[in-house]
């Protein structure tokens, strides 16, 4: 009776304590913060025992804890961060996981200042629970005081601590039960939006209980919904309390491992959300972020008329450069025409143009204020919504009607999910004869090219009135997914063996198109191989002829040095590209570049590779040998047995398709045997493979063509997908044999 | 005011001005870097002059003899274009002044030296700090100053200088300039078939000798994975700081082995154990324990198992031992730590157990040289009547009766007293390492399917072993058959067993059902088999290599497969048989019929866990008969 009443008092009295210094701000003193965390209020105090079912587990979070406080001081935001988590060490690559710790405390003089504690215990088998002195044993492994440049204000030092703790008395069987405590200010004048959270309820070990606070002053904005049977955001203000509190809870989580295909936020439970600050009406309206009507309400969409409120005029649209004017001046084109015209011109003016003197500036050969030769404000093109505002201000200018395409990346989720607004895409539907998209310019960015991330979701489109003086309407519209056949590869090798059959020669041409085009061409072509053109296209000068006599010498030299030194390295990564292709080694690289075709994205970029083998594909059997020809055709995805078996649906970047021709020159004095083996044909309503061999005189002649119709499969098309992708791997792994005759 | 913005400006166009005019490097920089690169086709940078001065000084404050290390070099750009970072490290014993680097024309000015705290992955903390700088050569023949000052505190830290660098040198000059104060001896080491030239002046009014060591020419070091430690090949200066009587009175320094003995007992001697703390553990660790090698093992072994290693070097941490409670406490240390922890539970069991140093096989020194550089680690020796137990805690998974490649054969200085005694680690033969695979297999339509069964002994044990238990216990069955098959499609494994994996007494063993796609092709009426899976040292080929090759163990590891004939087949052709050996290695091929089996047998043997410099040319031209022999196959036919 008497311990229970003494129980009673000893609580009581930390509540009250707990109220007057916590009450309005969090605690910033490590002592304050342990016993916050771990002081009477702790429900953990006692730890549960773990289930039955996770005991072959590599280790099992008891308990994972993220609290988030947000608070407002006069200049800055006070922002608290915690993360406890409590877990049962099953074995010792967990004890080895959880054995060493890192982290950080930074200050950016008038920018941002992070500080963090941590505090560490562990509690043995017995129940014996050690408190680690984190103060004793932590390391301070800081770097020298780096010097941040701000315009040309030098002022601004960051000074960088990063503490380094090894745990002590850590063994298997433990629980370790941690916490990171973070105290985070930002400078800010009356608004800022934190770094959004986008994240999966499950992690890499079980979970049995999972709680996420967030507390907020007024003026702080929650964007926060949960996906996929995801627990929803609960309200626990309680009455009369000043800050509003929110929580998510949910129990008993399995583990998730990394899969192939598989966007995890569209298929697993997982919440998102953003917090933002904003003082009153006027800044509410700058912050660049869906708000709520009031920072009571937690904002959990967007709806489409919202956003046609929000972007009523969302963007400038009376930006004409004169030097675009100029060029288009005499031009006769159709509406169409000059509207893809445009596109090309500005991705050159805007961009590619200043590619030699970036390179000038970045690999420093020695150039003073290498942009000044250029009209001053052109290189911020590289934000997008600049693009779309000058090419938009174009189309306006010229009459051509056009539309803005919101959407979002297909690993985001739909539009209906929509919550946090840098996750926007924008895009801009031009409606000539035949409607076409334009995506803001990169180095190779095409007319009607939408990034495989953005096709076939969901999307808003904005229309203007008729004077292009606002947006007026809304409508949700779905992107187009590009076809299979337009994502091709065509690779066409011949084949000839050297006289001792010890070595093979390859000249392969490829041809690619479509989405393939766009990552063979970003791989594979440097600005020495299409700047030319393009200048000659548009008429602008190559950089050096900026340049007075001596520096043009200067500089010549300098940058000749430098492209000898990147085309040297550029082939050797080029091969290695083929090798990891293949997944072998290959000797006596050469790559030309045949046809750049950066114009229309369907022409076939082009280029041959010359090379030979030595070490792999023949192997001798007596005086004959196989040739491991199904290799030719590059490494295929191998879905091992264990991966099978699968419960989710299949996402994929695009539709795509893959063709091969393998002509081998069969060597004098020898035949071939095997080649029924290299017929193969299996195609079903997710894709295909099918390969043929035919043996023309002294030319074996193998093409195949691999196939996935759609870049999303539902869960159900598993196995017909396997059919093909096991097709495809066994034809990988063909042989054939040269006989002797 | 005014006067420093006139400046200012001045220097600022006077910058620019230089910089544009004068930057290209000369003709003869152009010349000299290309017959550079003749006989240097793998470097893209050479120093062209490496000045290193080395003098002595007192610090009357600590009485301490300190050492100046002035270093100036000279790069120049062998390729069209190079970068390169340049480094310096320095702890709480030595310091880096007037470090610099710049352009031999100027045109970049001084560059800004970075100082950091060096991270390194096996090192979970150290003292080391760096300063570095990257020089970027914008055309072939620029060049670089680089230079700065190096000072030791204490003359005890200072050991060696090597006359190579990562890069070839043209130039390469050291002087040591000794005063007659101080007794120091110079070793040269590894200096072979180098022709290097050494002056000896004095200067009578200085009284200090100079040595000057010059050579030319010395190609870059062989910067390779698998090497001896840099000690076994690279020419260098090992310094022994014997005495000084800067006092007129004779002060010892590191005369003879029992200085050093001294001083890290010394060392030894500030740790303040306290056995309490974990008395009560190691007796029950010792209660079912019936023989002494029993009681040996159980705590030799707990300390394997639950103390991790956690490297520090940090100051005097990085020679004195961390005391026993502490290590027991945190469930971690360094060598250092775990051997103090090994002796003193063993004292405990009542066992005459020692602190151990040692210099693994990464140093070629033994204690007839009285340097800290002989050493690298530490170990407990247990003397027990005429046997002694040498006990590694940092070694996972290692058998009491087996001491680790690394470890074998080197001298280790045993703690006595006021004495020491000197030993040798016994050296083990590669047999006790042996690897065996034992397979069973028959063709099925295009597989190989059967039974494998695989033994390991000693090293090959402890390190299957290790790799293993650190794997999480929820992907250990995946883990195993990854270890098996690769990433490697066409294997189905099935039925894994595996011995108890925490045993390291036994030996371990390893059995498990294969079904392997692919393995035999049939062309008409002949059946093709590729009968080796793994086909070791396969890429070995040691191309452009120029020193010892070192391998983790003295390994040896036989291959059986019996290969059944299917009905109705006869054997075409087998490979033939293919053999190798000597001093390093020995490795054979044999392909036999015996009833209606085909016996393939397969050795690898490196009996002296390395390809010595001298058998590369031996080896090179054997895995050009390797790489066809795994090429080859088993050809059976039908009828």
């Amino acid at each position: 009776m008497k311990n229970k009443n003494m129980k009673s008092i000893t609580l009581f009295f930390p509540i009250l304590f707990l109220m007057s210094v916590f009450g309005y701000s969090q605690p910033k003193k490590a002592e304050d913060i342990r016993e916050f965390i771990w002081g009477e209020n702790d429900t953990y105090k006692a730890i549960p025992e773990t289930p039955q079912k996770w005991k072959n587990e590599s280790a099992i979070v008891i308990f994972d804890n993220q609290n988030h406080y947000y608070n407002k001081s006069k200049k800055s935001l006070d922002n608290f961060f915690l993360t406890r988590r409590i877990i049962k060490l099953n074995d010792k690559a967990a004890v080895e996981r959880f054995s060493e710790f890192n982290y950080p405390t930074f200050v950016i003089d008038g920018i941002k200042e992070i500080k963090t504690w941590m505090g560490i215990k562990i509690i043995k088998p017995n129940g014996e629970v050690k408190e680690i002195d984190v103060e004793k044993e932590k390391i301070k492994t800081s770097t020298d005081k780096a010097v941040y440049y701000y315009g040309f204000i030098k002022s601004k030092v960051k000074s960088d601590q990063i503490y380094k703790l090894a745990i002590p008395q850590l063994e298997t069987g433990d629980i370790i039960d941690f916490y990171i405590y973070s105290y985070e200010e930002y400078k800010t004048d009356g608004n800022y939006v934190m770094d959004p959270i986008e994240t999966t309820l499950n992690g890499e070990y079980p979970i049995m209980d999972f709680l996420l606070k967030l507390k907020v002053e007024n003026d702080f904005f929650i964007n926060f919904n949960s996906y996929n049977g995801a627990p929803n955001l609960e309200d626990i203000t309680k009455p009369k309390q000043r800050d509003k509190e929110y929580q998510i809870t949910a129990k008993n989580i399995e583990k998730k491992e990394s899969l192939q295909w598989i966007y995890p936020l569209v298929e697993y439970p997982a919440y998102k959300f953003q917090i933002c600050f904003a003082k009153s009406g006027s800044y509410e309206k700058s912050t660049f972020a869906f708000l709520s009507e009031k920072e009571d309400i937690v904002k959990k969409n967007v709806s489409q008329d919202e956003i046609l409120k929000k972007f009523k005029s969302p963007i400038s649209l009376d930006i004409v450069e004169k030097n675009i004017k100029r060029y288009f001046k005499d031009k006769q084109y159709s509406k169409e025409e000059l509207a893809k015209e445009a596109y090309y011109y500005m991705r050159h003016f805007y961009f590619n143009q200043y590619i030699e003197a970036a390179v000038a500036d970045n690999k420093n050969l020695v150039v003073w204020s290498p942009y000044e030769h250029y009209s001053a404000n052109a290189v911020v093109i590289t934000y997008n919504h600049k693009f779309l505002s000058r090419y938009a201000s174009f189309l306006k200018k010229n009459k051509i009607p056009f539309e803005i395409v919101l959407t979002k990346k297909r690993y985001d989720g739909t539009m209906n999910d929509l919550l946090i607004r840098k996750n926007l895409e924008w895009l801009i539907k031009v409606n000539t004869t035949t409607p076409f998209y334009a995506f803001p310019i990169d180095n190779h960015t095409m007319i009607g090219w939408i990034p495989s991330l953005l096709e076939g979701n969901d999307a808003y489109s904005l229309k203007y009135d008729k004077k292009y003086f606002r947006t007026e309407t809304i409508e949700k519209v779905t992107l187009p997914v590009s076809l299979h056949s337009n994502n091709n590869s065509t690779e066409i090798s011949s084949i000839t063996f050297s006289d001792d059959i010890s070595s093979i020669q390859v000249e392969k041409k490829s041809h690619h198109k479509g989405h393939n085009k766009i990552s063979e061409i970003n791989r594979r072509l440097t600005y020495l191989d299409y700047l030319p053109e393009e200048r000659k296209k548009y008429g602008t000068a190559p950089f050096i002829e900026f340049l007075k006599k001596k520096a043009r010498k200067k500089y010549e030299e300098l940058n000749n040095a430098y492209i000898a030194k990147f085309t040297k390295e550029k082939l050797e990564q080029l091969e290695e590209t083929t090798e990891t292709e293949y997944g072998f080694e290959v000797d006596d690289y050469k790559h030309q570049i045949d046809k750049t075709s950066r114009y229309e994205i369907n022409d076939d970029f082009v280029f041959t590779e010359y090379y030979s083998i030595k070490n792999s594909l023949i192997k001798k059997a007596g005086s004959n040998y196989i040739f491991e020809v199904g290799k030719l055709i590059g490494s295929q995805v191998a879905i091992e047995e264990k991966d099978k078996k699968r419960a989710e649906n299949i996402y994929m970047s695009y539709p795509r398709s893959y063709n091969n021709e393998i002509r081998i020159t069969i060597p004098k004095g020898y035949t071939i045997a095997g080649i029924d083996k290299l017929n193969l044909k299996v195609k079903n309503e997710t894709g295909g493979f099918v390969s043929e061999a035919s043996l023309k005189d002294n030319t074996l002649t193998i093409t195949t063509n691999k196939y996935y119709k759609n870049n999303y499969e539902p869960n159900s098309n598993w196995d017909s997908m396997l059919e093909f992708l096991e097709a495809s791997y066994q034809f990988s792994q063909e042989k054939i044999l040269l006989k002797k005759r | 005011m005014g006067k420093i913005f006139t400046l200012t400006i001045f220097f600022i166009i006077g910058c620019s001005v230089y910089s544009q005019k004068k930057n290209n490097p000369l003709s003869t920089d152009i010349q000299l870097s290309k017959t550079l690169k003749e006989s240097n086709k793998d470097d893209d940078i050479a120093i062209i002059q490496s000045i290193e001065e080395i003098s002595f000084g007192y610090d009357k404050k600590n009485k301490n003899v300190t050492v100046t290390q002035k270093i100036k070099q000279d790069y120049i750009n062998l390729e069209s274009r190079s970068s390169i970072p340049v480094f310096v490290f320095y702890d709480d014993q030595s310091s880096i002044k007037k470090i610099k680097a710049k352009s031999l024309k100027g045109e970049f000015g001084n560059l800004y030296f970075k100082d950091e705290y060096y991270s390194n992955n096996e090192l979970f903390h150290t003292d080391a700090r760096v300063k570095w700088t990257n020089l970027n050569f914008p055309l072939q023949g620029s060049k670089y100053h680089f230079s700065y000052e190096k000072k030791y505190n204490d003359i005890k830290y200072f050991v060696s200088s090597y006359l190579d660098d990562k890069y070839p040198i043209t130039k390469r000059k050291i002087t040591i300039a000794i005063p007659d104060w101080l007794n120091i001896e110079i070793k040269e080491i590894n200096f072979n078939k180098l022709s290097i030239s050494k002056t000896k002046d004095y200067d009578e009014k200085e009284k200090i000798t100079t040595y000057t060591y010059s050579l030319d020419n010395i190609g870059s070091v062989a910067d390779k994975e698998n090497t001896p430690g840099p000690t076994h090949y690279r020419p260098h200066l090992l310094f022994l700081a014997k005495s000084h009587n800067k006092n007129e009175e004779e002060i010892t320094l590191l005369n003879n082995t029992s200085d050093l003995y001294n001083w890290y007992r010394s060392l030894v001697e500030q740790i303040n154990d306290t056995p309490e703390a974990f008395k009560e553990k190691t007796l029950s660790l010792l209660k079912d324990c019936k023989t002494d090698e029993e009681k040996i093992k159980a705590i030799y072994y707990w300390v394997q198992d639950n103390i991790r290693y956690i490297a520090f070097e940090d100051g005097i941490a990085g020679f004195k031992p961390d005391e026993a409670q502490n290590v027991y406490k945190k469930k971690y240390g360094d060598c250092k730590g775990m051997a103090n922890l090994t002796k003193q539970m063993l004292k405990i069991a009542g066992f005459d157990a020692r602190l151990t140093w040692i210099g693994t096989k990464h140093i070629a020194y033994d204690y007839s040289l009285p340097t800290i550089a002989v050493d690298n680690h530490m170990i407990c020796t247990v003397i027990n009547g005429d046997k002694k137990y040498y006990l590694d805690s940092t070694e996972k998974y290692n058998s009491l009766d087996y001491n680790a490649e690394r470890i074998q054969n080197k001298q280790v200085l045993i703690e006595n007293g006021d004495e020491f005694i000197l030993d040798k680690i016994p050296l083990h033969k590669s047999i006790e390492n042996l690897e065996i695979f034992e397979g069973n297999l028959k063709i099925n339509n295009e597989q190989l399917i059967g039974e494998v069964s695989r033994k390991y002994k000693g090293e090959s044990k402890s390190h299957f072993l290790y790799s293993i238990n650190n794997l999480k216990t929820d992907r250990r069955e995946q883990v195993l058959e990854r270890y098996i098959k690769g990433d490697d499609k066409n294997v189905l494994i099935s039925n894994i067993q595996v011995t108890d994996i925490t045993d390291r007494d036994g030996d371990l063993s390893l059995t498990y059902e294969i079904d392997q796609k692919n393995a035999v092709s049939a062309f008409d009426n002949e059946l093709y088999v590729d009968i080796d899976y793994y086909k070791e040292y396969k890429s070995l080929d040691l191309e452009k290599r120029k020193i010892d090759y070192i391998l983790p163990y003295k390994v040896f590891e036989k291959t059986h497969i019996d290969l059944e004939i299917p009905l109705g087949y006869t054997i075409k052709e087998l490979p033939t048989d293919l053999n190798i050996k000597n001093n390093d290695f020995e490795i054979s091929f044999q392909y036999k019929k015996e009833g209606n089996k085909i016996k393939y047998s397969k050795s690898i043997h490196f009996s002296n866990a390395k390809i010595s410099k001298g058998q590369i040319e031996s080896w090179r031209s054997f895995h050009k008969n390797v790489k066809e022999q795994y090429q080859k196959q088993i050809i059976l036919s039908k009828g």
